[in-house]
């Protein structure tokens, strides 16, 4: 591979929107989607990244035509991530993977 | 015992051996340092930052941990185009200091390389492409993609992240951009300078000597012992230090 594009880009883009925000908005939460971050952000700060992938909770086993998996999540983790985004805004309490139902572990 | 010093960059940081007119900054270091070089001219950012983590997976980490880094922000619009001649990014025939000085262009065809050059770079590595496609290529990183806004400091906050511990002192020069950020509670062990490298270049004359590393001698001299300040005893660069020919070359 001759560019480093591939390996880099993610961490490039998180580490630059770390900076970017971290005095723009009183509250960052950055969630990753398909790849983890390879680095930890400062815990002092007021930007946030849980560290697990929103890809790990989706739901994935219902067709679409029965339910159309709105945000790919089912109706329980729609409301827990709600619950999750506000406890985070309002408490300081972080994101936990646990907090979900992992659908791809149910089968 | 000498302490290493690990160097990336572009042609103001390489080690060149032969067609100096003057003694050079990059061979005073190696009275102080073990000067690992890898700086090579002509090439980019994305060059750079793929020779860095190169070494940083066939180094020991322990040796890094004890060394220096000196790491020059080239030009993010010197492409990667590796693909072609891996032995070599070069940048693309883009006029470079024609794009850095924006008011010297109207449109961003006025600093795309001509047809002919892309012919003949496409022939030379015996491969045939569309210059469309290239052109298209590049009007796009350029003006139509936040590539040209954004790249640089991408870079440095990557860098940032990713060598806090893996270096005793690190030294970021940003050398024709300089970064949008601000720059503050960073590491205390990483350095960003404050003043273009370019800036204090000598652009003539151009005919006579060969002016290595883009520098005169007496800016050489004056580069070298800043450098050893910086790296040894923390003291700020500043660009007041240094002659500045550009203003001399436009009066």
């Amino acid at each position: 591979m001759h560019s480093t594009y591939n390996t880099t880009e993610f961490d490039k883009v998180v580490s630059y929107l770390y900076f970017f925000t971290k005095k723009r908005f009183k509250k960052v939460l950055l969630f990753p989607i398909f790849q983890k971050f390879s680095f930890n952000l400062p815990k002092d700060s007021n930007v946030y990244m849980p560290n697990f992938c929103m890809a790990d909770i989706e739901f994935k086993k219902i067709e679409q035509e029965v339910d159309p998996r709105a945000n790919h999540m089912s109706d329980e983790n729609n409301i827990i991530f709600y619950n999750t985004i506000n406890n985070w805004i309002q408490n300081n309490i972080l994101p936990d993977k646990s907090l979900f139902s992992t659908y791809e572990e149910r089968q | 015992m000498k302490k290493n010093l690990y160097i990336f960059g572009d042609s103001y940081f390489t080690d060149y051996q032969k067609e100096v007119s003057w003694p050079t900054y990059t061979t005073m270091l190696k009275t102080n340092y073990n000067v690992f070089n890898y700086a090579e001219s002509g090439t980019g950012l994305e060059w750079s930052l793929k020779k860095l983590l190169e070494i940083l997976s066939t180094t020991d980490a322990i040796t890094l941990k004890n060394s220096y880094l000196i790491f020059g922000l080239g030009s993010h619009y010197r492409f990667n185009f590796a693909f072609i001649d891996p032995t070599k990014q070069n940048f693309f025939g883009i006029d470079h200091y024609k794009l850095f000085n924006r008011s010297n262009w109207q449109t961003i065809h006025d600093v795309l390389p001509p047809k002919q050059w892309i012919k003949k770079f496409l022939n030379k590595a015996n491969i045939e492409q569309d210059y469309e496609f290239y052109k298209k290529f590049i009007i796009d990183y350029i003006e139509n993609i936040t590539y040209g806004e954004t790249e640089l400091d991408k870079t440095i906050c990557y860098l940032i992240n990713l060598l806090e511990n893996k270096f005793e002192k690190i030294f970021l020069f940003p050398i024709f951009y300089s970064p949008k950020l601000e720059y503050k509670n960073i590491p205390k062990n990483i350095y960003i300078n404050n003043f273009l490298l370019s800036n204090i270049d000598w652009l003539q004359p151009k005919e006579d000597i060969y002016r290595v590393n883009h520098m005169s001698e007496n800016t050489h001299k004056i580069f070298y012992n800043a450098l050893y300040n910086l790296i040894e005893h923390n003291f700020v660069m500043m660009q007041t230090q240094f002659p500045t020919y550009r203003k001399i070359c436009k009066n």
